[in-house]
């Protein structure tokens, strides 16, 4: 049900995107992220964007789950 | 797949759950609220790499699984009449009501269409003027600002065919709930991902105060669930009670504030049953008397009296985590996903489902 | 610019059914005012199932529609559901009553018979009303139902109005929804409607025709009148000869007669009446009433011998009214058949069979289609109890908490009746009276078959009776193609009880009658079972007696008092007996006891009715009975008052742990009384003191073992209420939980509803 993946923005039309994942592309509105660019990875689910994803924080997490596993035990 | 893949690595989540099996040195039962998690942990065998004192329990994290018998009858009534579109999210099409679902209905002849987005039924509205389409609104509040939008749009373009039956439901007040029920051992939650991309992680924070309970919100890799399941053995062990982001490429304090206003000026906070759980203050959604045009209870003559539950059914102590599926006597014999009894077992994020699909053993 | 809807103007539709008695009831009319008033369009007709309403609007509107049907109904109707469903809008304006549709699913609600309504009273006397002095008035609110309905749903084609067409006021009174007489199915006035006739010669002017008849009846004659439910045979009550003269035609020595009182004035000076049977008198039911009898009021000694009781209704059709207007204000007005036969309602029949009991026959050409008599009731501490169901109750169902499956319950021999249930309703039907003759059988059977097509009930479980004789029984075993359960007779009788006051779960049940054949093949009737509907255990009963002469011993009650005496004095019982009971023989005496001895035709029987019987006869009250409880009756009016008084008897535990009550003590200080000359009056009040500390010493007992503190009276004995209410009385001290029949009688004419009962449970299990 919460099911939302990560998408690419390819295209903007106004409130309506089209958004691109592993060759697949659907439209999504995206009147919840007005700054949303062309590039930007968003969430979609059931037909709306509802969240940009930050890339700056998908590398933080990676970091420190690096960080937990590398720590004394 | 971006963003996706990285969070998949197989030697991490090992190491990772080795951490886990050495910090977790008293016994914990973590309670997760969101049904794509009840399947992430069942699908990736979570389960399987957790120390024996680490225990996940699924709780009322399905949509369709929570939503009342008697609102599925009420949404079956309407399609009864030979005027009306049913339009429905695919995962409500099997769920039982009392004594039919939508598939045994659309057999029957009800027009009932599966979509993919609440706007998509706006869009069969505006195709069928002499028909009058009503969409079920099921979900929680990731799902919520879509059907607001498609109300607003309904609005916008002037469609007097256009309807929902509201069945949204809030998370956070059920975690409350079960948080006060002397019944139910919780020593933390793992928070929904999506949900809180919308509302944001301070919605949690009463919780965390008010009842001491830890609060991670989790992403949907194996990655995301173990380190918010390490974060969470981390508060524990330390003795805190807080409101983590494991999920903050996603999830921000704030969540995201034009869907939520968005939702507000459409719905209002009502009182709401959970099946298993009974009625819940201020957990449910419904229409603004602004909206009322839009809303669908209107077009029906009363609410249905309770009706009975499958004797045999224990969907109610399940979505409680008081019972795993494999402890209720029909799972897997009279309860299957070819002929589910309740909701559990329909849902494909069902706790019974996702446990029939992973784990039975063969 | 968005354009916003207005969900204030759009309108909604919503489909209505609603069940319950809700036909001939003015429930159309009251939907098409509230419609009006709601501002709503669409139709209201009757359907099968009860009534279907469509109704279009705004929301508010619709609610506000919906529950006004639900809380304002008209105060005759009486509604079981109201299951609403959203439909298709349909446009329109205006709101119509539509002819009936006819249903695949027919729900047995049928309205009874209704008496005389107040303004119907008004119309037939005001000089000016169209309706002046018309016997056949009627509108939404009155008159007849269930006797002229032929077929459901109910409207006038199908009733046995269909020959009469309206006349053109009539007519519009028929269509004016703000008329009373709007959807009046019988609807009829002088011009278009039935008349009277007088020994076969029919006359239009009916006022002359009823002058003539009073006349007559102020005359000494007896009248054959045709009511509502059949016909009846009327002369003045106070007027002895022709009493007399009517009850040797009829057949019946000693049957009390049924009573029609002008008015209330009238029944206050023969009877003394209290508030609850004044409410009953005239209630729309308006039964018979049984109250005690003034003295010295003028009513012949004849009307109801050795009772202290009358059975007294008020006129209950514009016709009786009319007639008692100018008639002596008492009449006798008695059931018009044989003896035990049932009541004549078709007239070449009433004609053959009444033609040399009455002087003459007050018809009319109104069909009755289906007979039945007047219901009786009498009053005990401030509420109603039905001795016979049948006109103004019939056939409204009783509600029960559980759905059953199709049951045909065959009943008893006397009184009977039968039971028919669907889903949680369960019809019982009038009485039919005695089956052990061939009309009564013939009715009872002719009965049977109408009531299951009209409810279109195919039974598929029959329940009967354990004794095989019956001809309820025979009946019973003769259909085809149908699962058969036998029910125990006193079994069936706390069933009754039980589903009346919709208990369930096991309870002491107290079931005293005159006979039923018992388990053991013994005749059963002072016991005391642990009863729930699947099953019953026989926890205590009277100890056996011999009856001598089985129903020899019944009819002549002095065999059953020697029986007694023998068993309680031994051979001396015999002299005893001869001293003290009137009319027994030496020679009867001596062949009872041989017959006893010898065990011949002398079945053993535990029952209290029986024993009633054995000590009204030692009284020297009544030797020989012509009508059933003759002799407990009349020794019931002969007890002054209640008393704490007892006589002796042992409770004690016999082999295989049955209590039984041993009343050989009661018997032998009884006869000790006599010879003191202690007045008859006292020892029967002592009698029935006895009986009731019976009861409740026997509960408490049962108590100490079972722990179940809750007591079911049911049987034909209770319908003593002198016994009633010491026993009620005494329970109560105790600390039970009694509970007691009402609208279903306590006599055979209940235990149809026991039998469909355990039946029906016995078929799910």
């Amino acid at each position: 049900m919460c099911l939302a993946i990560p998408m690419k923005v390819v295209q903007i039309n106004g409130n309506t995107a089209q958004v691109e994942q592993g060759g697949l592309t659907r439209s999504a509105r995206i009147d919840f992220l007005p700054g949303v660019r062309l590039g930007d990875y968003v969430l979609v689910h059931a037909g709306i964007a509802i969240e940009q994803v930050r890339p700056e924080e998908a590398e933080e997490t990676l970091r420190l789950i690096r960080a937990i596993i590398d720590e004394v035990r | 797949m971006r963003y996706v893949d990285e969070f998949r690595d197989g030697i991490l989540a090992g190491e990772l759950a080795e951490h886990i099996r050495q910090e977790a040195v008293r016994p914990l039962q973590l309670m997760e609220v969101c049904g794509t998690h009840t399947m992430a942990i069942a699908r990736c065998g979570i389960r399987s790499l957790l120390p024996k004192s680490v225990r996940l329990i699924s709780g009322p994290g399905c949509p369709v699984c929570v939503t009342p018998q008697s609102q599925i009858d009420r949404f079956i009534e309407l399609g009864r009449c030979p005027d009306v579109v049913l339009a429905t999210f695919g995962d409500m099409i099997r769920v039982p009501g009392t004594d039919s679902n939508l598939e045994a209905e659309r057999a029957g002849g009800a027009d009932v269409r599966v979509v993919y987005s609440p706007l998509d039924a706006v869009a069969i509205a505006g195709e069928n003027p002499d028909k009058r389409v009503v969409f079920f609104g099921v979900g929680f509040e990731t799902t919520a600002p879509a059907v607001a939008l498609a109300i607003l749009e309904a609005q916008r373009i002037g469609l007097t065919n256009f309807y929902v039956l509201c069945a949204h439901k809030l998370i956070p007040p059920a975690m409350t709930a079960l948080a006060g029920d002397p019944e139910v051992a919780i020593d933390g939650f793992i928070c929904p991902g999506h949900v809180s991309t919308i509302i944001g992680s301070a919605a949690y924070e009463p919780v965390a105060r008010e009842h001491g309970i830890p609060c991670v919100i989790a992403g949907f890799e194996p990655l995301d669930i173990l380190q918010a399941i390490h974060m969470l053995v981390r508060q524990a062990v330390d003795g805190r009670s807080e409101v983590e982001v494991q999920y903050s490429r996603a999830v921000s304090r704030d969540g995201n504030p034009a869907a939520v206003e968005c939702v507000r000026t459409v719905f209002e906070t009502a009182d709401a049953e959970w099946r298993g759980l009974g009625t819940i203050p201020g957990s449910g959604l419904r229409l603004r008397t602004d909206f009322r045009a839009f809303d669908a209870s209107r077009l029906l003559p009363e609410d249905s009296a309770a009706p009975l539950e499958n004797e045999a059914c224990e969907c109610g102590l399940i979505l409680k985590g008081l019972k795993s599926p494999s402890d209720c006597g029909a799972f897997g014999t009279a309860c299957t996903p070819e002929h589910p009894l309740g909701p559990c077992m329909v849902s494909s994020e069902g706790a019974c489902a996702a446990e029939h699909r992973y784990s039975r053993p063969t | 610019m968005a354009r916003t809807r207005s969900p204030e103007r759009e309108t909604i539709r919503w489909q209505i059914a609603v069940s319950g008695t809700v036909q001939g009831v003015g429930f159309r009319p009251f939907v098409y005012r509230l419609a009006e008033k709601y501002n709503l369009a669409g139709w209201v007709c009757n359907t099968a199932a009860g009534v279907l309403i469509e109704a279009e609007g705004r929301e508010e509107d619709l609610r506000g529609f919906l529950e006004s049907v639900r809380s304002e109904a008209p105060a005759l109707a009486s509604i079981l559901a109201v299951c609403a469903k959203m439909v298709s809008p349909a446009g329109g304006a205006g709101f119509i009553i539509r002819g009936s549709l006819d249903d695949a699913e027919i729900q047995p609600i049928v309205p009874p018979d209704v008496a005389m309504c107040a303004d119907c009273l008004a119309d037939i006397s005001a000089p000016g009303n169209r309706r002046y002095r018309y016997p056949f008035t009627n509108c939404t609110n009155c008159g007849p139902r269930f006797t002229i309905i032929r077929r459901i749903p109910y409207d006038r084609p199908n009733t046995t109005m269909h020959a009469f067409r309206m006349c053109p006021e009539c007519r519009a009174e028929y269509e004016n929804p703000m008329d009373r007489r709007f959807h009046a199915q019988p609807n009829a006035c002088p011009a278009c409607g039935p008349h009277l006739s007088l020994d076969g010669k029919s006359c239009p002017d009916d006022p002359e025709v009823i002058s003539k008849a009073a006349a007559l009846l102020r005359d000494g004659k007896t009248l054959a009148v045709k009511g509502l439910g059949g016909y009846h045979l009327a002369c003045d009550a106070r007027n002895t000869e022709a009493l007399s003269a009517l009850r040797m035609r009829k057949g019946r020595s000693g049957k009390p007669l049924a009573m029609m009182c002008a008015d209330l004035d009238e029944i206050r000076r023969v009877c003394e009446v209290d508030p609850v049977s004044e409410a009953l008198l005239l209630s729309p039911e308006r039964p018979i009433v049984l109250m005690p009898a003034r003295p010295n009021s003028g009513i012949s000694p004849l009307v109801a011998p050795g009772t202290a009781s009358l059975g007294v209704m008020l006129p209950y059709t514009p016709l009786h009214q009319l007639l008692l207007a100018e008639s002596p204000p008492s009449l006798v007005m008695t059931s018009g058949n044989l003896s035990e036969e049932p009541i004549a309602y078709r007239d070449e029949d009433a004609l053959d069979r009444l033609g040399h009991v009455a002087d003459h026959i007050l018809a009319h050409n109104r069909p009755i289609h289906m007979a039945c008599d007047d219901s009786v009731a009498r009053v005990h501490a401030g509420a109603p109890m039905l001795i016979r169901r049948a006109r103004g109750y019939v056939p409204r169902p009783i509600e029960l908490d559980v759905s059953m499956p199709r049951v045909l319950a065959c009943g008893g021999d006397l009184k009977s009746t039968f039971c028919l249930t669907k889903g949680n309703l369960a019809l019982l039907s009038q009485h039919l009276g005695d089956l052990d003759n061939a009309p009564t059988l013939e009715h009872y059977r002719q009965s049977v078959d109408h009531c299951c097509r009209f409810f279109d009930v195919q039974p598929e479980v029959i329940a009967h009776d354990l004794h095989p004789d019956y001809h309820s029984t025979r009946y019973a075993v003769s259909v085809d193609g149908c699962r058969k359960v036998g029910v125990q007779h006193h079994h069936a009788h706390i069933a009754s009880c039980m589903a009346e006051n919709r208990l369930s779960g096991p309870v002491i049940g107290v079931a005293f009658d005159g006979t039923g054949c018992g388990t053991d093949g013994s005749i059963w009737g002072g016991e005391f079972l642990i009863a729930d509907y699947d099953d019953f255990q026989r926890a205590a009963h009277l100890a056996y007696v011999p009856m001598p002469g089985g129903e020899a011993a019944i009819r002549r009650p002095g065999r059953m008092a020697l029986a007694y005496l023998l068993h309680a004095l031994g051979p001396s019982g015999e002299n005893i007996g001869v001293e003290v009971v009137p009319d027994l023989s030496p020679a009867e005496a001596y062949a009872v006891r041989a017959q006893m001895e010898r065990g011949l035709n002398a079945p053993l029987t535990s029952s209290i009715g029986r024993l009633f019987d054995a000590v009204s006869a030692l009284l020297g009250i009544c030797t020989d009975v012509t009508y059933e409880g003759q002799a407990a009756i009349e020794m019931e009016a002969r007890a002054l008052k209640p008393t704490e008084r007892t006589y002796d008897y042992h409770v004690s535990k016999g082999a295989s742990g049955v209590l039984e009550v041993d009343v050989r003590p009661m018997i032998a200080g009884i006869v000790e009384e006599i010879r003191q000359g202690t007045p008859v009056e006292t020892i029967s009040s002592t009698f029935h003191s006895t009986v009731a500390d019976i009861v409740a010493r026997v509960c408490r007992e049962l108590r100490d073992t079972t722990g179940l503190n809750r007591v079911a009276l049911s049987g034909g004995v209770f319908q003593n209420v002198l016994l009633l209410g010491m026993v009620l009385k005494r329970l109560n001290d105790s600390g039970f939980e009694v509970f007691r029949h009402s609208l279903v009688p306590c006599n055979d004419g209940g235990i149809s509803l026991g039998q469909a009962v355990i039946a029906a449970r016995r078929y799910a299990t």
